[in-house]
Formats: structure tokens, C-alpha cells, sequence
């Protein structure tokens, strides 16, 4: 498979600390890969060797083929756009003055800037310097800057902090329309996992620098399995007889408190869960059959406790 | 190239700096214009009175402007968080360095010559106006050129600790006052080791005003072309290390 992005092995050691360790991402052309992982994980540390403002350690990004490591660096940045951390300008300068700077060093026209800033819903020659805009419009000329010169891959790093509701959604559907129409290849990182869901096609999810899963999301969604939320009165009797009559395993339960029992599904029928310990004597209180999120994805395969 | 330079320039609009210097050096030289003018028995021609005016404008307040204008031009880069957006244009290191380096003395060249407008229009509303000839402005015109010219070369070594301290300007700008105000001490046994001191002794080379000079001009010019050439060198290759 030929993939537009690629990082082989790819490594960032800062003193005795790894940030990001043996990293193998697979991006393909045209799909929005989405990068999952707490504060601290190592998104931002890899995106930032993407567009080789950090240094690699050890292994390599390829895009489009090219080796970052190896060959010039100017062509293959040109077909980039990014969004990484906060978006950089200058504060004395209006939104327009700002992408104009970038303009002329990417020897554009005016009329791509007053384009870029129509697509991002901000004014063009607005009087309004950078240093008295609101965190969104922050992100909204930032996201302008990254597409401006119609870039074949965007990097977007935290692309919707800030936004309002409306700001996400109008960001989320300009994100899909780019790519369906345009073909353009998306690697996003956020912390808003329903977002992700919402967008991605492919999912990395990162730990501790390491790379611990990369799902396509309709693979993942048809696998689902789910969890049943049972409320008893008594959770660990109840728990010993589920053991022993569906051949569960002390894995498979996610939670138990004195009145709650949380445990994979496995497609266990829950009306025949209720049968069996209300004939136990175990009062059974509700019993619901939920549908894993991408949260409880993460969860699992994070062994953690969520991404916040 | 000449983008990069004119960016420069877009970037600095409504810089307040500017602004506050072109007014620190008005206000000085319309106080020097008033004292030199009214110090009848101390000043009696123009050379007095423009060799009075560049005396401190030229030894201290230009240095200082220009150094802290040096810091700001490369701590707005990391303050604003620009830098990384610039490196991914992609802009080259080397040249960015350079844009700045000749944005620096293209300031300090129009401050100059404002300088030298406003010498020569005070002389000439003052007593020293019997005394202006044409030989005399063209001198007041050098002069200031070469300082205007000179001065950013000692002074952008600055840039290296800018870097340095990813965009800090605490540091660099204690180290600029520093600098500036030790250069300004040891004028004369700075000469061909401080080369802020040797700029002095270059730009008063073989003067007829009685400014007290070295005459070792190899040395001084050796110092000064040394120090700034390692100042680009070592500021090009520190941003081409750093990560961000």
C-alpha cells in the first residue's frame, strides 16, 4: 500500500525521556486520520517532526514518498498545511496583513488570502488586529493560513479548541467537504473524541509515545461490542454467577460498586441475564445494553481513564 | 530575498518601538540643539555643534535603540509563535537571518539620516547657520551613514542570546544595556576587542572634529567584521539546530 503519510519507526528522545517511541503511522490519500491521546502522548511531538520543526531521533517520515530525513525538505512542506499547537502571528497585525505576510512568502495572490478568509467565515481587510481576536477566530485565521495555499495534506493539531458549537460544526463540514471534493488527506488531533468519531476515517490512538492501535473506524463500529449496566442487589454474587453460567472473565468486567455492574456484552441476551440471576435471588434492579463509544475504545485500549 | 525583506517591514507596522524612538531622538536633539545654542562660549561653529549632537546619539542612544530593536525583531518570531508557521512556508534559515540583519540597518540608516535632516535644519535656524557650507553637510551626512551603517554590525551579535533564549527578552535586553554602556566606558581600550568600541574609532577615522581615535583601523574593522560574521553564523546555525 502506497501511503501519502508515513512514519517508519519514528522516534523523539528529549534527554532520557522518549516522547514518541517507534512510531508507525499509515495515512492514506484522501482519508482523515485522526490522532487520539492524552496530554503528554506525543501527538503534538510527531506532527511537529512531520513538518520538521522538531528533530527526529530515530526512524524516518515519508510523505508523498519523500524522506524527510533525506531529501528536500521545501517540496515536500509546500504541499503542507498545518496547524500545530496554537496559530502563530503576529499580534500588532489585522487577520488580512497576517495571511498576506504568508502570501507573499508562498508568492500567492491577494485574491487566495480574501478566498481563505471567505472559507473560514472571517472579514477580509478587517480592521481587527490579531492581538484583540477571540480564541476561535484565532483558530479560524490559523486554519486559513494552513489551507491558503491549497495544500494536499493538512496537519491540524487541536483544530476546534476554542470554537463554539456552531464554529466545530461549520470546521467539521468544511474538513469532510475538503476532503471528498478536494482529495485533500487530514491528520487531526483532538481531544473532543466524539468529533473524531464524527470525522475520521482511520484512528491512531497513542500512549505514552507509543502507537497502541490504528482502527478504521466503519471496522471498528461493526466490531463493536457493547457493555450491559446491570443494577443489582447484590454486584459481586451477581458477578459469580455471570462468571460461571457465560464463561466471563474477570476481564470482561469494566466496573462493580454496591449497586452497579458494568461488563462486555458479548452479545449476551440481557433478558436472559435477568432470568437467570432473578432465579439466583439476586434482585435485578435495570439492566441496559450500551454501545461502546470511542471514550470507552479509548479506555480499553489505553487501560486508563479517559482522555480528558 | 526581497520578500523576505519586505515582510520584514509588513511585520513591523504599528510597531510601537519605532515610534518611541524616533521620538526619544527627536527630544534629544531638540534639548542638544537648545544647550549647544545657547552654550555661547563652549560652541562656535556647526562642526561643534553637529560633533556635539552625534556625540551621545551615536555612542549611547543609537546603540541601545538599535540592540533592543534587534532583540524584538527575533523575540516577536517566538513570542508570536510565528517562527514555526515560517519554517513550514518553507522559509530558509540563513536568508530570514540575513532579511533581518539588512531590516536592522535599513532602520538604522533612516534614523540617521532623520538625525542628520534634523542636525542640518537646526543648525541652520540656530547661530551656527553662517557656518554651514557644503562641505560640512556632506561630513554630517557621512557621519551619520556610517554610523547608522556601522553601528547594527557591532550590536547584531545580540541576536545569537535572543535565540538562545527561545524568544526571552529579559536576558538579552540586560545583556544589550550591558554592552552598550560598557562599549560606551571603554571607548579607548576597547578598540579592537569590544566591537561596539571599535565602531567608534572606524566611523572617526583620521577626523578633523578632535574626537580622539586608534588608529589601528585594520584591527578595529578586523574585530567588528569578525564579531558580526560569527554573530550570523552562530544565529543561522542555532535556528537550524532548535527544535520548536
Amino acid at each position: 500500500m502506497n501511503y501519502v503519510l508515513h512514519t517508519k519507526n519514528l522516534t523523539k528522545i528529549y534527554g532520557n525521556q522518549v516522547a514518541v517511541d517507534h512510531v508507525n503511522l499509515c495515512v492514506e490519500s484522501g482519508e482523515i486520520y485522526g490522532l487520539l491521546g492524552r496530554n503528554g502522548a506525543g501527538k503534538t511531538t510527531i506532527m511537529k517532526m512531520m513538518i520538521g520543526i522538531s528533530s527526529i531521533t530515530e526512524g524516518d517520515v515519508e510523505i508523498f514518498g519523500n524522506s524527510m530525513k533525506r531529501e528536500d525538505k521545501s517540496h515536500i512542506l509546500s504541499q503542507i498545511g498545518c496547524i500545530i499547537e496554537n496559530p502563530g502571528f503576529y499580534p500588532n497585525l489585522t487577520g488580512s496583513e497576517n495571511l498576506d505576510i504568508f502570501a507573499t512568502l508562498r508568492k500567492l495572490k491577494q485574491s487566495d488570502v480574501k478566498n481563505a478568509l471567505e472559507i473560514v467565515g472571517l472579514p477580509y481587510r478587517d480592521k481587527k488586529r490579531y492581538s484583540h481576536y477571540s480564541l476561535g477566530m484565532k483558530q479560524r485565521l490559523g486554519l486559513a493560513n494552513a489551507i491558503m495555499h491549497k495544500p494536499r495534506i493538512l496537519i491540524l493539531d487541536e483544530p476546534i479548541n476554542g470554537l463554539d458549537p456552531i464554529g466545530i460544526a461549520e470546521i467539521r463540514q468544511f474538513l469532510k467537504e475538503l476532503c471528498q471534493s478536494s482529495g485533500v488527506t487530514i491528520l487531526i488531533s483532538s481531544h473532543i473524541l466524539s468529533e473524531i468519531e464524527n470525522l475520521a476515517d482511520t484512528v491512531g490512538i497513542i500512549h505514552d509515545g507509543r502507537l497502541l492501535e490504528e482502527v478504521r473506524i466503519k471496522d471498528w463500529a461493526k466490531n463493536l461490542n457493547g457493555r450491559i449496566v446491570l443494577s443489582v442487589s447484590s454486584p459481586s454474587t451477581a458477578k459469580e454467577i455471570l462468571k460461571k453460567n457465560f464463561s466471563l472473565t474477570d476481564n470482561d468486567f469494566m466496573f462493580i460498586d454496591e449497586t452497579k455492574l458494568i461488563f462486555e456484552s458479548r452479545d449476551i441476551d440481557t433478558a436472559k441475564i435477568t432470568r437467570i440471576l432473578v432465579n439466583s435471588g439476586v434482585d435485578v434492579l435495570g439492566a441496559t445494553k450500551e454501545k461502546n463509544s470511542l471514550e470507552d475504545y479509548f479506555k480499553i485500549v489505553t487501560g486508563g481513564n479517559g482522555i480528558g | 530575498m526581497d520578500k523576505l525583506l519586505i515582510c520584514e517591514f509588513k511585520k513591523q507596522k504599528r510597531n510601537r518601538f519605532i515610534f518611541v524612538s524616533i521620538g526619544l531622538i527627536t527630544l534629544y536633539l531638540v534639548f542638544m540643539s537648545y544647550y549647544v545654542n545657547d552654550a555661547r562660549g563652549l560652541y562656535s561653529d556647526f562642526t561643534s555643534f553637529y560633533k556635539q549632537c552625534l556625540g551621545y546619539l551615536c555612542f549611547l542612544i543609537l546603540p541601545l535603540i538599535i540592540a533592543i530593536l534587534c532583540v524584538n525583531v527575533f523575540a516577536d518570531e517566538y513570542k508570536s509563535d510565528a517562527l514555526k508557521y515560517l519554517w513550514t512556508v518553507p522559509v530558509s534559515k540563513g536568508k530570514l537571518v540575513f532579511a533581518k540583519v539588512l531590516y536592522i540597518e535599513l532602520m538604522s540608516l533612516i534614523l540617521m539620516l532623520f538625525v542628520c535632516l534634523f542636525v542640518i535644519v537646526s543648525a541652520n535656524i540656530t547661530r551656527f547657520s553662517q557656518s554651514i557650507d557644503i562641505h560640512s553637510i556632506l561630513r554630517v551626512l557621512y557621519l551619520c551613514a556610517a554610523n547608522g551603517l556601522i553601528i547594527p554590525l557591532a550590536v547584531f551579535p545580540i541576536s545569537i542570546f535572543v535565540v538562545l533564549c527561545k524568544g526571552n527578552t529579559v536576558i538579552p535586553t540586560i545583556l544589550s544595556v550591558v554592552y552598550v554602556f560598557l562599549s560606551f566606558l571603554f571607548t579607548s581600550p576597547g578598540a579592537g576587542i569590544i566591537p561596539l568600541s571599535s565602531t567608534t574609532h572606524i566611523i572617526w577615522f583620521n577626523n578633523y572634529e578632535g574626537v580622539m581615535t586608534n588608529n589601528n583601523i585594520e584591527m578595529n574593522v578586523a574585530n567588528l567584521s569578525i564579531i558580526f560574521i560569527l554573530g550570523i553564523v552562530f544565529t543561522s546555525s542555532l535556528l537550524k539546530k532548535q527544535n520548536l
